[in-house]
This record gives structure tokens, C-alpha cells and sequence, in this order.
């Protein structure tokens, strides 16, 4: 560091470091942002076929996902498959009304039979979509014992046949696995939250300045990138297989003898790979 | 999906089911002495839900007393009394169930479920507290809350409850989410079964789910006065809010344990054991078919 000595540094370079600092951030807000927005559309990709397919398991006709805004009291379409569905995703279900709401709020399962002998409720339905189903089943969405939203089919058989205690149970382990999903989801989101927050010196202050400290002390350290870089490599190879971490590991401590002098030469290396056994010796590493 | 069970539901499956404990002392009960000649009159039940429908048909005025609670932004909670009508057919059909059992019954509604649901926990335990305090009989709970934050408010308003000899009867969660106030040893928790016939009630003899009722798309009291096909064990919570109701008419001042002994006494599987121990034969006879 410049202050090395000792003496505060002058208040222009402080300045300087502190918008190099704040740009090196918003660099990575931004690339955290656009990764971000990829993996969204991964999810919304994932969290569609878990809908997918568990109206197809199941055999109904229609099917949609909500989550719980618990700020606004009410259930967000996320995810909608079906006849109707792109005209209910623009709609918000008021927490506490209807099967959906129902569900999320008290985190009981229920199903509808048969919509068609109250007009009302069929209406509503309809109100929404266009579409009104004949039977719907609605199971909630459970993370680390929170309900965080619903799952609901519409029309089993074309709606000929009622749900079943058993479609209740695949429904919910098809709820699972949207769960996890969303977890996931949720987790990069609050990474981007963080790092938003950090740069507009929001949140946990010790925090943030832990983070401008570990930022500051790469500055002019291009060798930094280089070390992440090899990071980045090592742990991909580490992850490819045990054959693979064992050889890197040699590898590396035979190049670690070899910088320190105390190696006997590259031949070393060779002997290395020679006794990682077939597939890594004569033909070496392709 | 054959070889794949349910979990759901799958508590009173006849492989499911364990034995029940036999004993005369506590099998000496039958339907008939417990609720016979019974229409719950005299018995007051209060359904915390989504408000009834007072003018359907199935309910026919039985409601005699409105509560619906609230909580302003401030985190203040105020009670109105004034008639409600069902935000959405739910509490209505809660309601019905326990009416077409016990007719006589008085009902009192306490409407925690509604548009307005950021407080949901907490003005759920208001209408709990309120409903304790007014010495209703039997609270019907086919809802709980699922926010851990209640779990030791809605704890004491169990114990209150039992202290008061108040019952509380809640519909138990399949789901792997913890819902309060069904998990409490005090509060009879129920679950659907697919047989139609309410008497034919199955105990469970491995807590926390107490009891089994029809719940499996029954037919039930809907909004408009008109009627719904429907599957959930809020449905089978009101059933044996309806014997309850019938036994507590034949017998006023039992407490909710000794209510929850008559029922186990009654129920099918119970029963059926009974007739079994009595007339060993009769298993032989009925294997040789």
C-alpha cells in the first residue's frame, strides 16, 4: 500500500482510490447483474418444466405457480402452462382469497371438484384467465418450513375426473423440487442485493467496509487476477474427478519443488505423471 | 402409480393403520351413549374461518354471533360484531358440515381469513383468544398458522383453552410445513379419509394426528347458497366438531380429554377390534368369508 510508512495518504489520491474502488464494484454489480438475469431465466426455464411436468404426470390440463409477496399481502404468477396462462400471469391473487390464497395462507392443501355449481367462484376464476376449470387442486410451496407460495392444476382428465388423494401427494413432492429451485434463486438475488447494497453504502457497515478493504488490497496487484485465475482452473479440474484432483495435486507440488530449486528438473514432472498409473502415464494428459 | 403411497392422506390407509391399544375401561362407549338422541342443543361452536354464510340454506341462522378482528398499521388490533358474510365459501362450508351433524348447534363466526392479510398470524390468535374468552364449547380450526413466530402464543392459547374446558379441534397438515395450533397434545387434530359415513370416525394411535373423517371430495356449503365438491382434511376437522358437538349435548361439562376418550371409544377401527376381542370367532368367520 502507498501509506506503507505510516502517513495518511493525500486527500486527491484518496479520493482517486475511493472512485477507483466504487467503479471496480460496479463493474461487479454489473457482471453479478447480467449473470444474474441469465440464471433468472434458467430458473423461470426450470421452475416452467416442474409445472410442465407434473400437470403432464398427473394429467391436467393447466397449471401455474405463486409466490407469496408478503409485502403486498398477495400471490405473484410466476410460472403459468396451459390454455389461459399467458393472460393470468398479469394478475395478483389477494392473500387469503380464493383455493390459491387459501393455500398460502394457512398451508393446507385443498381441491375443487367441480367449479361449475358455484357460478360465482367460476366467474372470478374466469374474470382472470378466460379460462374456467372444472376441477383444480392446490398444494403449497414449502422452504425450511415457510410457505412461500402454491402450486395449483387445473382440469385433470380435461376435467372428468376429480383429483385424488394420491395426485395431492405427487403434486406436493413435484412443490418440493420448485422449492429448492426458488432457494436457489432467491440465494443469487440476495448476493446481488448485498453487493448492490455495499456499493450505495447501504446495510451492514462493517461489513461493506470489510469488502472495500479485501477490493482495495488488489488494487495495483495485477498478479491478483492471475492467482484467481489459476484458482479458478485448479477447482475446475479438482471437480472433474478423483483421477484428476490427485494428478493436479502432484502437479502442482512437483512445479512447487521445481520453483523452489530443490526439484530435480522438468523430468521430475514426468515421473509425476508416469505414476498416476494408465491413462495418465505414456500417453499423457490430453 | 401403483406401489407409490401417498403421503398425503395416508395416515388411515387400512396397511397404514396401526392397532389400537385394547382395554375394556376405555372401550366401554358406544355411538349410542355417547351422542344418541343428540342435536348438539345447547352446545355453542365457534368457526375461526372465513366468516359463514348466515342465509344459506344449510346453515339457516344458526349464526348468533359475528366477530371479525383486525389490525390497523400501526399493529393495533379492534374487533367488529357486525354481520359478516364468507370472504370465501371455506368457512360457510366448515359450518354446514358441523350444522348437518349437530342441527341444533349455535354458531358463532370469527372471520380471520379475508382480503386484508398481512397480520394473518396475529389476527388469527385474536379471534383464537376472543372465542376462548367467550366460553364457546367447541372452536373449529380448519386453518392454523404456519409462522413459527405464533408457535408459543398459539401454545398458551391451547393451554387456555384446555384449562377453560374449551375444545379445540383442528385439521391437521400432510404437507411438510409445521402448523400450529394442530401439533399441540391438547388440540384434537384430524385428517381426511376417504369413507362418507362421518360415524365411522378412525383414531389414530400415533399422535399428532388424532383422528380420521371424511374429507376426500365431499360435498359441502358453498357461497351463494349453492354447493361444492371438495378435498381436504379442513373438511374432516367439522365432522368430528359435529360428534363433539353431539356428545358435549348428551353430556355438558365433559372436558375436551374426556370428549377425546368417547371418541376414540367410538371410532371404527376401535370397534371393530372390540367386536373382534369379544367374539374371537368372529375373525375366522369373516376370513373364511
Amino acid at each position: 500500500m502507498a501509506d506503507g510508512a505510516g502517513g495518511k495518504p493525500e486527500p486527491e489520491a484518496q479520493d482517486n482510490a475511493a472512485l477507483m474502488i466504487s467503479a471496480r464494484l460496479q463493474q461487479a454489480v454489473n457482471t453479478a447483474a447480467a449473470s444474474i438475469e441469465v440464471r433468472r431465466e434458467d430458473h423461470l426455464r426450470l421452475l416452467e418444466a416442474v409445472v410442465a411436468t407434473a400437470a403432464r404426470v398427473i394429467d391436467a390440463t393447466a397449471g401455474s405457480l405463486m409466490l407469496v409477496d408478503r409485502a403486498a399481502g398477495e400471490l405473484e404468477f410466476k410460472v403459468a402452462v396451459g390454455p389461459g396462462s399467458e393472460e393470468i400471469k398479469q394478475f395478483r391473487v389477494p392473500l387469503g382469497q380464493g383455493v390459491a390464497g387459501f393455500t398460502a395462507s394457512t398451508g393446507q392443501a385443498l381441491a375443487i371438484a367441480d367449479t361449475s355449481k358455484d357460478t360465482r367462484f367460476a366467474r372470478q376464476i374466469a374474470e382472470g384467465s378466460g379460462y374456467v376449470p372444472k376441477n383444480l387442486l392446490c398444494v403449497p410451496l414449502v422452504l425450511a418450513g415457510d410457505v412461500i407460495g402454491v402450486m395449483e392444476l387445473l382440469d385433470k382428465g380435461g376435467g372428468a375426473t376429480p383429483f385424488t388423494p394420491g395426485d395431492t401427494a405427487v403434486l406436493a413432492s413435484f412443490g418440493e423440487q420448485a422449492a429448492l429451485a426458488i432457494d436457489l434463486s432467491l440465494q443469487t438475488q440476495s448476493l446481488e442485493r448485498l453487493l448492490a447494497g455495499v456499493l450505495h453504502g447501504e446495510g451492514d457497515a462493517e461489513l461493506a467496509e470489510e469488502i472495500r478493504a479485501a477490493v482495495a488490497q488488489t488494487e495495483g496487484s495485477p498478479g491478483h487476477y492471475r492467482t484467481l485465475e489459476l484458482a479458478r482452473q485448479i477447482a475446475a479440474i479438482a471437480g472433474a474427478g478423483e483421477r484428476q484432483a490427485r494428478l493436479c495435486s502432484a502437479i502442482l507440488s512437483a512445479v512447487l519443488e521445481f520453483s523452489r530449486g530443490t526439484g530435480s528438473s522438468e523430468a521430475g514432472l514426468m515421473d509425476v505423471m508416469a505414476g498416476l498409473g494408465p491413462g495418465f502415464g505414456a500417453g499423457g494428459v490430453r | 402409480m401403483s406401489g407409490f403411497r401417498p403421503a398425503w392422506s395416508s395416515q388411515f390407509d387400512p396397511d397404514h393403520l396401526p392397532p389400537v391399544f385394547h382395554d375394556p375401561l376405555l372401550d366401554a362407549f358406544t355411538p349410542e351413549q355417547a351422542w344418541g338422541g343428540s342435536t348438539g342443543k345447547g352446545v355453542r361452536v365457534a368457526v375461526i374461518d372465513s366468516g359463514i354464510e348466515n342465509t344459506h340454506p344449510d346453515i339457516a341462522g344458526a349464526v348468533t354471533t359475528f366477530c371479525q378482528p383486525d389490525r390497523d398499521d400501526a399493529g393495533n388490533i379492534s374487533y367488529s360484531f357486525e354481520p359478516h358474510d364468507d370472504a370465501f365459501g371455506h368457512g360457510t362450508a366448515c359450518a354446514a358440515i358441523i350444522r348437518g351433524l349437530a342441527p341444533d348447534v349455535e354458531l358463532v363466526s370469527v372471520r380471520v381469513l379475508g382480503a386484508r392479510l398481512s397480520g394473518a398470524g396475529v389476527v388469527f390468535a385474536a379471534g383464537l383468544r376472543w372465542a376462548i374468552e367467550q366460553g364457546v364449547q367447541i372452536c373449529n380450526l380448519s386453518l392454523g398458522t404456519t409462522v413459527n413466530d405464533f408457535r408459543e402464543a398459539l401454545h398458551d392459547l391451547a393451554d387456555m383453552a384446555a384449562f377453560r374446558n374449551v375444545l379445540l379441534v383442528a385439521a391437521a397438515n400432510n404437507m411438510p410445513v409445521p402448523s400450529f395450533p394442530s401439533m399441540y397434545a391438547s388440540v384434537i387434530s384430524v385428517a381426511a379419509t376417504e369413507d362418507m359415513n362421518p360415524e365411522n370416525l378412525l383414531y389414530n394411535p400415533t399422535p399428532p394426528v388424532d383422528f380420521g373423517a371424511p374429507g376426500i371430495n365431499v360435498d359441502v356449503a358453498w357461497l351463494g347458497g349453492g354447493h361444492m365438491t371438495v378435498m381436504g382434511n379442513s373438511f374432516a376437522a367439522p365432522q368430528i366438531a359435529g360428534l363433539a358437538a353431539r356428545i358435549l349435548g348428551k353430556h355438558p361439562g365433559l372436558t375436551p380429554w374426556q370428549v377425546k376418550t368417547v371418541l376414540r371409544a367410538v371410532s371404527r377401527n376401535v370397534r371393530e377390534a372390540r367386536a373382534v376381542r369379544m367374539d374371537p370367532g368372529e375373525e375366522d368367520r369373516k376370513a373364511a368369508g
